[in-house]
């Protein structure tokens, strides 16, 4: 059995990193990092707290490094870079934001080489092996309401990648922490204190996308991570400030373009992608929800799931 | 070293399995991870899936590199369906115009259905027409609705003056550019092949063999260059137009034209011949010389410097056997072949525009791209 993050020493967990490496077993993939940064080590043991510690072993999806800036800017205005397989694709970020620019490197790798996959731009969440894709568009509200589903003992798969296996449409968990931006940080740190008390990492104030903080996935989700998930119900969210709580049944063709126009690799897919699309909604009731309140949204999706 | 091969565990495997897809059965899962990210890096990802694939080897690849292979074939594949699409709508555009239209490069590999092309990622479309009818070419492109991209005057008269190609154009909504060539180096470079010569030369695509029926008939009455200027155009491409920078898969059309047109009969001697003719001994010389060394392409023998004269000098031919393989090869993240990786990219890159155009012609231009750069007032519209 492997040591948890949580609960390996701060200095072990940097030597490691700053050496081969660690490598992140998402579920769908393995994520290698390297970092000379201490903070960053830090980073990762809060927000990715219950994955194993595994050293990157003989293979890995992806292989991403967060490296200091270099030259003098090292010491006036401390920066961090991000290298996926040795290229740039971004610019460089102040240092303390180390966390987030991993996070993000690592999302746009992966939404970019997945392709073997229908990647849906959805959230996933599953009670046992039973799993919810919850598709919007950024900015409905689709990571906050992931996280509340997290927070109430669904089993998350992602706040981000609907990863469908075109073969046999199992949801695959792509497990990461789940990005809380601007309100909806307190809105959750409020939600975790009602209930069970999830782990959410330090704030990064005036990120690119505004404030940021992580969700840690659960020891539950993180253990079941090689499980996939059997697709059950498609709902499309969207929060609206004092609306009541209201779920209605998507119809089929507007349903189809709100999962398939969402993906990340629909048109890249061509003919197969819109098989598989067409597949899941076969498979899947689809429904718009309206809600204003987290516990109602929460409520309503598990009743949804236990009658379907 | 001899034509300075690669050294590091990962580009080995990559270019072994290139040469020849059967190394695949013994090719262990922690060679892979580091094969993956150089293919990727150099654009060969789906090339390598399709060779794989053709000789039935994928079942001896593990399944998660499969995985990868597979994504990078899915974005070959559309990729491939943009490159026909603008094929077709620059056929149509052109339909008026009273000359040859001649596709280049991947636009020419695709429509002859040719096998190098499976998994090629094409980044634009290349035509040739004659310089006089490039008026005419660029008023019919411009009716139906293609833009040049944006460009400010100098860029134009640069494109117009010293190029040989028009800036590029699109069509709105279409994603891949078009690239209006009237010849195949640039006017101010060292070599200027006579573009008369290799439009006299050009075949018609339906007459060229190989691929679906029913596609090439969507290219009917387009032309492509002939078999051996095909082949002389991508060495020069690469030698004496290009900074070689992680360039690896042109040399992997240079190997992928010699293997689909080199066992045909007269083939070689054309090839000498038209390389004499047009003046393009040294870049074939050099295409061939690193395609041989790192991609084992049968060359017949004899063909080293196909030209009389051709043939560089000694220190000329150690300084390129240091640079090439330091500019063109990826760079293995994980390996130790960094080394005067720095400087290898920047020789190549100032022999890049030394070749294209002349000192006093270089400075000036040089001069002015470098005060752009620090022009406030474009780097705030960027």
């Amino acid at each position: 059995m492997h040591r948890r993050l949580a609960d390996t020493e701060g200095r072990e967990l940097s030597a490691q990193l700053r050496g081969t490496g660690i490598a992140l077993d998402l579920g769908a993939i393995r994520l290698h990092v390297r970092s000379p940064l201490a903070l960053l080590a830090e980073r990762i043991a809060q927000v990715y707290a219950e994955f194993p510690l595994l050293a990157p072993g003989e293979f890995c999806d992806i292989h991403v490094q967060v490296v200091p800036g270099s030259s003098l800017r090292r010491w006036l205005r401390p920066q961090a870079r991000f290298r996926v397989d040795g290229v740039e694709p971004f610019e460089p970020f102040p240092q303390d934001h180390a966390l987030p620019l991993m996070e993000w490197g690592a999302n746009f790798s992966i939404a970019q080489r997945l392709n073997q996959h229908l990647l849906l731009h959805a959230g996933v969440v599953a009670a046992g092996d039973r799993a919810v894709i919850l598709a919007a568009t950024p900015g409905s509200g689709k990571s906050t309401l992931t996280a509340a589903l997290a927070l109430s003992g669904f089993r998350l798969f992602s706040d981000e990648f609907g990863v469908v296996r075109r073969h046999d449409l199992q949801l695959l968990p792509l497990l990461k922490p789940v990005a809380l931006k601007n309100e909806s940080i307190d809105v959750i740190k409020r939600y975790a204190a009602d209930g069970s008390g999830g782990r959410i990492g330090p704030t990064h104030p005036r990120t690119r996308k505004g404030s940021v903080a992580h969700l840690a996935p659960d020891r539950a989700s993180v253990d079941a991570r090689a499980r996939p998930g059997l697709p059950t119900i498609v709902v499309f969210p969207g929060y609206q400030p004092d609306a009541p709580c209201s779920l209605r049944p998507e119809e089929p063709l507007r349903a189809f373009q709100r999962l398939a126009f969402n993906s990340f690799n629909y048109s890249l897919l061509g003919p197969d992608g819109f098989r598989t699309v067409a597949a899941l909604l076969d498979r899947c009731p689809a429904y718009a929800l309206s809600y204003s309140r987290l516990d109602e949204a929460v409520e309503a999706i598990g009743k949804l799931l236990e009658t379907t | 070293m001899k034509s300075g091969l690669p050294t590091t565990s990962g580009l080995t495997a990559l270019l072994g399995l290139l040469t020849c897809p059967e190394s695949a059965r013994s090719l262990p899962l922690a060679a892979w991870d580091r094969v993956l990210p150089l293919a990727r890096a150099a654009g060969l990802l789906a090339v390598l899936e399709a060779r794989l694939s053709r000789d039935a080897m994928l079942e001896h690849v593990p399944d998660i590199v499969c995985g990868h292979l597979a994504s990078g074939a899915a974005a070959a594949r559309q990729r491939r369906q943009m490159l026909v699409w603008e094929i077709v709508t620059v056929r149509q555009a052109l339909a008026g115009l009273d000359a040859p239209i001649v596709l280049l490069k991947g636009a020419a590999y695709l429509a002859q259905g040719l096998a190098m092309s499976s998994g090629r990622y094409a980044a634009d479309v290349d035509i040739l027409v004659p310089k006089a009818a490039l008026d005419s070419a660029e008023h019919l492109l411009k009716d139906y609705g293609y833009e040049f991209q944006h460009i400010d005057a100098y860029d134009e008269r640069y494109y117009r003056e010293w190029s040989h190609e028009l800036p590029p154009f699109r069509l709105p909504g279409h994603p891949l550019e078009l690239d209006l060539h009237h010849t195949i180096t640039p006017v101010t470079g060292r070599l200027r092949p006579a573009p008369e010569l290799l439009l006299a030369a050009t075949i018609r695509v339906c007459d060229a063999t190989g691929g679906d029926a029913g596609e090439r008939a969507r290219f009917r009455g387009l032309h492509v260059l002939s078999r051996p200027d095909q082949l002389l155009h991508s060495a020069v491409h690469l030698f004496h137009d290009s900074d070689l920078a992680v360039r690896l898969r042109e040399l992997v059309d240079v190997d992928g034209l010699v293997r689909e047109f080199g066992t045909e009969p007269g083939f070689w001697p054309a090839v000498v011949e038209r390389a004499q003719r047009l003046g393009l001994g040294k870049p074939l010389g050099y295409a061939l010389r690193y395609a041989r060394a790192w991609l084992g392409t049968p060359v017949p023998l004899g063909i080293e410097w196909p030209a009389p004269g051709s043939r560089p000098g000694r220190l000329a031919l150690v300084t390129m056997d240091w640079m090439v393989p330091r500019a063109l090869l990826p760079v293995d993240p994980a390996g130790d072949g960094r080394r005067g990786v720095a400087l290898a990219r920047a020789l190549a890159y100032l022999r890049y525009h030394r070749l294209r155009m002349p000192l006093w012609r270089l400075i000036p231009h040089a001069l002015h791209k470098i005060s752009r750069r620090h022009d406030p007032s474009r780097a705030a519209a960027s």
